[in-house]
């Protein structure tokens, strides 16, 4: 059973809960390792005036992730059941070749120089319960769904499009 | 088809074996290789060397029976080709086995390379290709008495022989033939950066300076002669000057050969049946229109994919590349990608507290080439970003790519130039 972290971009604040929640999920310290999730707003000026889109980004989880090509080290896997792109880094070798395959800013790298990233949080996952983003975020716009539900969700509104921008 | 045969074992190989399976090719996978090993990673060898990564991390791929078992390969290990007739769809291997196949997947790859030199000492010179070359040398340096090396060739692999030699607490040269470092990738003022750094850390760099001659002195170290009429006296010295196409098996005038196999976008050779992949083949440049062996291990395993796909009758396309590196090397990020050789005019940002150099060349607003010091965090946005813009899909950056270019607190300039209009 396939499965997708969405992101409601109209439900979206920005308010950065999903952010530390990650990090307190996966004991990053951001002084040291990039923190796997971001939050942002991002203020374009279009045709019609300034626009404001809000935004929560980590691993888009691609269902052909150019990082596992990319991995000298194959390093980096699909996990067949869920989707979820995870990485092993017992052999990474730090040579940032997954950051320049992926399109989203993803892969961060530990105090070792080692990558890691969300893995979407697949051990609680496994265990019934939700990933620490989906679970902390206040207004039900990050979501894990069955790609049977993602295919039911209207589509505009979804950040998943985005994957699109893999060349 | 029922029998297809397979030349060469390293990352094309074996996309291209995923590839066949997985478009549904229940046939015979014949694979002929020279040696006995499982497939490598070159990239790895400097690493392995230094003991950055372990025996069991030296194969990306998994052990031979793993790989025998999990695609139902038959193995022609040891037994390297000797003679491939396209026409006749057979091929000779050096035992004398002659084997017929309907299909072939050329993935043989690239040999290193070393210009003629003069002296007695260049055989005893470490490549840095194979993982048996770097065994060598890690055996080399575990044997101690190594306090000076040189390293020739300002290359991806070169810098990473170097570091390894400085971390290792050896006295280390630098030497290539071009005027400045990565002379295949990388503009004046971020090769100017580069080489103050690599001085910093005690680095001696010698360039227009191409290695001439090698002689063995009585101590056991050798004597190196450069081109610009300088020499030099090392306990080692390591070659990573460059590689050529390993392609001797062919019968001149079946295939079309550049330097390496020119291949269309559905990895086939000029012959029916025959496709190439990886270092070996020339692949479409997205940039040029040319074709060009661009070797990166990515390519490699997209190129021996889709040929495998196409072994198997599906209709996968892989419709170029474009020149692309990316070195981690005492803590510094060399991210290049474009060509270099394009013309435009040159420009630089400097972003992050001046930890993030940014150098472009710009023609017709549109950024040809790419070079970044730091900021492997937005290399990616900006690869595909170049990438979109080469295949013609370029459109404006979108809020998602704004936001991660900002998070990184990359110039608004460079944001700008990058396509990101209506800020």
């Amino acid at each position: 059973m396939k499965l997708i972290l969405d992101l409601d971009t109209h439900r979206c604040s920005a308010c950065g809960a999903c952010a530390i929640a990650c990090m307190d999920q996966n004991d990053i310290d951001p002084r040291e390792t990039a923190p796997f999730r971001s939050a942002f707003c991002v203020e374009t000026c279009t045709g019609e005036g300034d626009k404001r889109t809000y935004l929560s980004m980590a691993c888009m989880h691609c269902a052909d992730a150019p990082c596992v090509l990319a991995c000298p080290s194959g390093c980096i896997t699909k996990d067949p059941e869920t989707g979820f792109t995870l990485c092993d880094n017992t052999n990474c070798i730090g040579c940032h070749s997954c950051a320049m395959a992926c399109p989203f800013g993803a892969p961060s790298f530990n105090r070792e120089g080692k990558m890691v990233k969300c893995g979407g949080c697949a051990v609680r996952v496994e265990n019934g319960l939700e990933p620490a983003c989906v679970r902390v975020c206040g207004q039900h716009a990050l979501t894990l769904v069955t790609e049977e539900e993602y295919k039911k969700k209207h589509l505009e509104t979804s950040l998943k499009k985005i994957t699109d921008l893999i060349g | 088809m029922n029998k297809i045969a397979v030349i060469g074992f390293g990352c094309a190989a074996v996309h291209g074996i995923q590839g066949m399976r997985e478009g549904g090719y229940t046939g015979e996978i014949h694979v002929f290789a020279p040696v006995d090993t499982p497939p490598e990673n070159p990239m790895l060898t400097t690493y392995y060397a230094s003991g950055r990564i372990s025996p069991e991390g030296r194969y990306p791929f998994g052990t031979v029976a793993e790989l025998q078992e999990k695609y139902g390969l038959t193995l022609h290990l040891n037994d390297p080709v000797t003679r491939f007739d396209a026409e006749a769809k057979t091929l000779t291997t050096r035992s004398g086995g002659v084997f017929a196949w309907d299909g072939a997947l050329i993935a043989s790859g690239a040999n290193p390379w070393a210009p003629p030199m003069e002296g007695d000492g260049g055989d005893e010179c470490f490549p840095m290709r194979t993982m048996a070359d770097a065994q060598r040398l890690k055996d080399r340096l575990a044997q101690g008495g190594v306090k000076t090396a040189l390293v020739v060739g300002a290359s991806m692999i070169g810098i990473k022989a170097v570091e390894l030699f400085v971390n290792a607490g050896i006295s280390c040269t630098l030497a290539d033939i071009a005027p400045h470092i990565f002379p295949l990738a990388a503009l004046d003022g971020t090769a100017a950066r580069v080489e103050t750094y690599l001085r910093e850390k005690g680095v001696e760099l010698r360039f227009n300076a191409g290695a001439a001659a090698i002689g063995k002195r009585p101590d056991g170290g050798y004597t190196a002669a450069f081109t610009d009429g300088s020499a030099m006296d090392a306990d080692l010295i390591v070659l990573c000057v460059g590689t050529r196409t390993n392609l001797p098996f062919l019968i001149p005038g079946q295939i079309n050969v550049n330097r390496g196999i020119v291949v269309d976008d559905h990895m086939r050779a000029s012959v029916p049946g025959v496709y190439a992949a990886g270092d070996c083949c020339e692949g479409n440049n997205l940039q040029s229109g040319q074709t060009q062996v661009i070797g990166l291990w990515e390519r490699a395993g997209t190129q021996g994919r889709t040929a495998g796909a196409n072994l198997a009758g599906e209709n996968a396309v892989c419709d170029g590349g474009m020149v692309q590196n990316i070195t981690h090397f005492f803590d510094m990020d060399f991210i290049s990608v474009g060509d270099k050789r394009l013309s435009g005019e040159s420009v630089s940002f400097t972003g992050q507290g001046g930890r993030l150099y940014i150098e472009a060349v710009v023609e017709a607003g549109q950024i040809r080439c790419v070079n970044l010091l730091g900021g492997h965090r937005i290399s990616g946005v900006i690869r595909s970003r170049l990438w979109k813009t080469a295949r013609g899909g370029a459109r404006g950056l979108s809020p998602e790519e704004i936001g991660l270019l900002r998070r990184e607190d990359v110039p608004e300039g460079f944001i700008t130039l990058l396509g990101g209009s209506g800020l």
